[in-house]
C-alpha cells in the first residue's frame, strides 16, 4: 500500500508532539523543527499531487481495515491540490510568524502544526466522523492561534468565534447521528451507495448490481434528508455564507497577521468539504442522475439547488458593502475573504464540470492572494507605527516595495487584468455563461468587483498618499526596523500569485481534471469500495 | 424507554439553548455543556436502544448492541471536554482583562467613561 496519503497528516503531527515536549523558551529550536516539518510537508504534498493526478483516487486504509468497516483516507485530485495550497500558505505564514510574532506567547509552533494536521486531515479523510474529528482539531488549534498575542480584542473575538463553532459542532454531531442511525454507515463512499437505496416512497424497490438493496425504510427518508440539510448548514457556517457569516470579519480582523493569513485557507476547508460531500454523496443533481438510472427516487433532490445561488450572491453583495465600510486594512481583507467565499459558492450551486474547474482555480488563487494581503496589512501596520493599518491620515510610508506589493495585491483581489484574480473571475464568469442565472451572477460579480476596486483605491490613497496638512506628531515616532523574514514571506507569496498567471494553463488543466474526477463519483466509490455488492451487512437491531 | 430518552434530550437541548442566549459568559458555557450532553445522548441513541446485549457479533449471540455509537460518543465527550476547558479559560481571561463577565467583554474603564460622556450631553 502506498503510504503517501497519510504523510501530510503524520508529518505535522509528529512535529507538533516534538514541539510540545521541547522547552518552550528555546524559540530558535522550535522554529527549526517547525520549518523542517513544513518543508517536508511541501515535499510530500507535491508528491501526493503528482501521484493523485496520475490515476484514480488513492485510498489508504488505516491498519489495513477495508472500507466501509475501517477508516480510510482518500487522496483525489481536489484533496491533493488543497493540501498543496495549504502547505504553500503555511510555509509563508510560518516564515512571517518567525519574524517575531511567535515570541508573543508560548507554544505557537506546536499549535500551528496541529492546525495543519486538522486542515490536511479534513481534506483527505474519506469518512464523515473523521471529518468531524479533524474539523475539531483544526478549530481548537485556530481558537488558540486566534488568541495568540493576547489582548481584549482577541479575547472578545475569540469567545464569540469559539461559541459559534461549538454550536456548529453540536449540529454536525446531530447530523452524524442521523446519518448513522438511518444509513448505518459513516464512510463517504458507502453513504453514497446507501443513499441510492433510500426510497422517496414505499413503492420503489431498488436493484443495484443484481442484489436487492433496501436497507432504509421509506419512513426514514425524511430523516436522511434532514441529516443532509444539517450537514450542509455546518459546511455553510464554516464557509461563512450570508446568514452564517457574521463571525468571519470579527475573527479574521482580530487575529495576528500571520494567523489571519493562515486562516485564509480555513473558509476554503468548508467549501472543499461542501464540494466533496455534494459531488460524492450527491446532495444535488449529480447522483440524482444515477438515482434515476437505478430507478430510485432522489431523496436529496432540491435540497440546496435553488437557494444556494441566492445565498452566494447575497454574500457577495454583503461582503462588498463590508469592504466599503472597513476601518482598517486587515478588516478590509477579512471582508475580501468573505467575498471570495461567496463567489466560490456559486460553484456547487450550479454543479457543472467547467464551472467547478474554474471555481477550483479561483479557490487556490483567492486563498494565496488573501493570505498575502493579510501579511501585507501586517507589514503596512508595522511601517505606520502606532496607528497601525487603520485608515487614518498619518505620516508617509516611505517604503516603495510596500506600495508596489499593495498595488499588485489590490489589483489581483479586485480582479483587474493581467493579474491572477482577473483570470479566476473571467474563467468563472465564462463558465456560468450557459446558466439561467447568468445575468444575475454577472451583474452581482461585476458590480461587486467595481465596488471592491473603488474601496481598495480609496484605502491605498489613504494609506500611502494622504497626509495631514499641519505637521503630524506621529511622524517623530521611532519605527521598528524592517523585518527581513516578514518581507520575504509576503513578497514570496505575491510572487507565487504572479506565477499563477504564468502557469494559468497547466493549473487550470489540473483543476479541470480534478473537476472531472469530482463529477464522476462512481470512480471514487469504486476506488474506496470495489465490491460493494459482496459486503455482508447485518440486520440492524 | 425511547420516550423517556427523547424527553431528556429535548429538555437538555431546551435548557441549553436558553442558557446560551444569556448575556454572561458562564451561563453561555453551561448552556453549551448541556447541549453537548444532549448531542451525546442523541448520538448514543442512533445505534438503537438495546438492553442486556453484548456489543460483539458472535455465532451464539443473536441479540447484540451496536458498538460504533458508543465509540463515537466517547470521542465526542473527549472533544467536548477539551473545548469546555478551553472556553472557560478564555472566559476567565476576558473577565480579568475587562473586569466584567459580559459576553461583549467591553472594557470597564471605557464603558464607564462612555456613560459619563452620555450623562454630560
Amino acid at each position: 500500500m502506498n503510504h503517501s496519503p497519510i504523510l501530510p497528516i503524520i508529518v505535522p503531527f509528529i512535529a507538533s508532539i516534538m514541539l510540545l515536549m521541547m522547552n518552550a523558551t528555546q524559540l530558535s529550536w522550535q522554529r527549526g523543527v517547525s520549518a523542517l516539518s513544513v518543508t517536508l510537508l511541501l515535499a510530500v504534498s507535491i508528491n501526493l499531487l503528482l501521484l493523485a493526478d496520475q490515476s484514480a483516487p488513492l485510498v489508504y486504509a488505516l491498519g489495513e481495515w477495508q472500507a466501509p468497516f475501517g477508516i480510510v483516507l482518500v487522496a483525489d485530485r481536489l484533496a491533493a491540490l488543497a493540501v498543496l495550497t495549504t502547505a504553500v500558505l503555511s510555509a509563508s505564514a510560518l516564515l512571517y510568524a518567525s519574524g517575531g510574532f511567535d515570541s508573543k506567547g508560548r507554544h505557537f509552533h506546536a499549535v500551528f502544526q496541529l492546525q495543519l494536521v486538522g486542515i490536511n486531515g479534513a481534506f483527505l479523510t474519506g469518512d464523515v466522523f473523521n471529518l468531524f474529528v479533524f474539523f475539531e482539531i483544526m478549530l481548537l488549534a485556530s481558537y488558540i492561534l486566534l488568541a495568540h498575542g493576547g489582548g481584549l480584542i482577541k479575547s472578545r473575538a475569540g469567545f464569540a468565534y469559539v461559541i459559534l463553532n461549538l454550536a456548529g459542532s453540536a449540529v454536525f454531531l446531530i447530523a452524524l447521528g442521523l446519518i448513522y442511525g438511518t444509513l448505518g454507515t459513516l464512510n463517504l463512499a458507502d453513504i453514497a451507495i446507501q443513499l441510492k437505496t433510500v426510497p422517496a416512497s414505499e413503492a420503489s424497490l431498488v436493484r443495484l448490481s443484481g442484489a436487492l438493496l433496501k436497507t432504509v425504510p421509506a419512513s426514514e427518508a425524511s430523516l436522511v434528508r434532514l441529516s443532509g440539510a444539517l450537514l450542509m448548514t455546518v459546511f455553510l457556517l464554516k464557509a461563512a455564507v450570508l446568514p452564517l457569516s457574521f463571525w468571519l470579519p470579527h475573527a479574521y480582523s482580530a487575529a495576528g497577521a500571520p494567523v489571519a493569513a493562515f486562516f485564509a485557507i480555513m473558509t476554503k476547508v468548508g467549501i472543499v468539504a461542501l464540494f466533496a460531500i455534494m459531488t460524492k454523496v450527491g446532495i444535488v443533481a449529480i447522483l440524482h442522475v444515477q438515482m434515476i438510472a437505478f430507478n430510485a427516487a432522489p431523496v436529496m433532490h432540491g435540497l440546496l439547488g435553488s437557494w444556494l445561488i441566492v445565498a452566494a450572491l447575497v454574500t457577495i453583495v454583503f461582503a462588498a458593502l463590508g469592504i466599503l465600510s472597513a476601518k482598517s486594512l486587515q478588516s478590509l481583507v477579512a471582508w475580501l475573504i468573505l467575498g471570495s467565499a461567496g463567489l466560490l459558492l456559486i460553484v456547487p450551486s450550479l454543479n457543472n464540470v467547467v464551472i467547478t474547474a474554474a471555481g477550483l482555480y479561483y479557490l487556490v488563487q483567492s486563498a494565496i492572494v488573501g493570505a498575502a494581503f493579510f501579511m501585507m496589512a501586517g507589514l503596512i501596520s508595522n511601517a505606520r507605527g502606532r496607528v497601525g493599518d487603520a485608515f487614518v491620515m498619518t505620516t508617509w510610508v516611505s517604503d516603495n516595495k510596500l506600495k508596489l506589493g499593495y498595488f499588485i495585491l489590490a489589483a489581483t483581489a479586485a480582479g483587474l487584468p493581467p493579474f491572477s484574480g482577473f483570470i479566476g473571475k473571467l474563467m468563472l464568469l465564462f463558465a456560468v455563461k450557459e446558466s439561467v442565472m447568468m445575468p444575475a451572477i454577472w451583474a452581482v460579480v461585476l458590480i461587486a468587483s467595481l465596488v471592491t476596486t473603488i474601496a481598495l483605491v480609496k484605502a491605498g490613497s489613504r494609506l500611502f498618499w494622504e497626509m495631514p496638512i499641519d505637521g503630524d506628531p506621529l511622524s517623530q515616532e521611532r519605527l521598528p526596523p524592517n523585518n527581513k523574514r516578514q518581507h520575504f514571506a509576503t513578497f514570496g507569496l505575491i510572487a507565487i500569485s504572479l506565477l499563477l498567471i504564468v502557469f494559468a494553463k497547466p493549473l487550470s488543466d489540473l483543476t479541470l481534471r480534478a473537476a472531472q474526477q469530482l463529477h464522476a463519483p462512481e470512480q471514487y466509490i469504486h476506488a474506496v469500495i470495489p465490491h460493494h455488492a459482496d459486503i455482508q451487512r447485518g440486520v440492524r437491531p | 424507554m425511547e420516550a423517556m430518552l427523547a424527553v431528556a434530550i429535548g429538555l437538555l437541548f431546551g435548557c441549553g439553548v436558553y442558557l446560551m442566549l444569556r448575556a454572561r459568559t458562564l451561563p453561555v458555557i453551561l448552556g453549551l455543556a448541556l447541549i453537548s450532553y444532549a448531542v451525546n445522548l442523541f448520538l448514543f441513541a442512533s445505534g438503537r436502544l438495546v438492553i442486556n446485549a453484548p456489543p460483539i457479533i458472535h455465532a451464539d449471540i443473536k441479540h447484540y448492541t451496536d458498538p460504533i455509537p458508543q465509540a463515537l460518543v466517547l470521542t465526542a465527550i473527549v472533544i467536548g471536554f477539551g473545548m469546555t476547558a478551553y472556553i472557560l479559560t478564555l472566559a476567565l481571561r476576558g473577565l480579568s482583562e475587562s473586569g466584567d463577565d459580559h459576553i461583549d467583554m467591553v472594557e470597564k474603564a471605557e464603558s464607564t467613561s462612555s456613560t459619563q460622556v452620555k450623562k454630560r450631553h
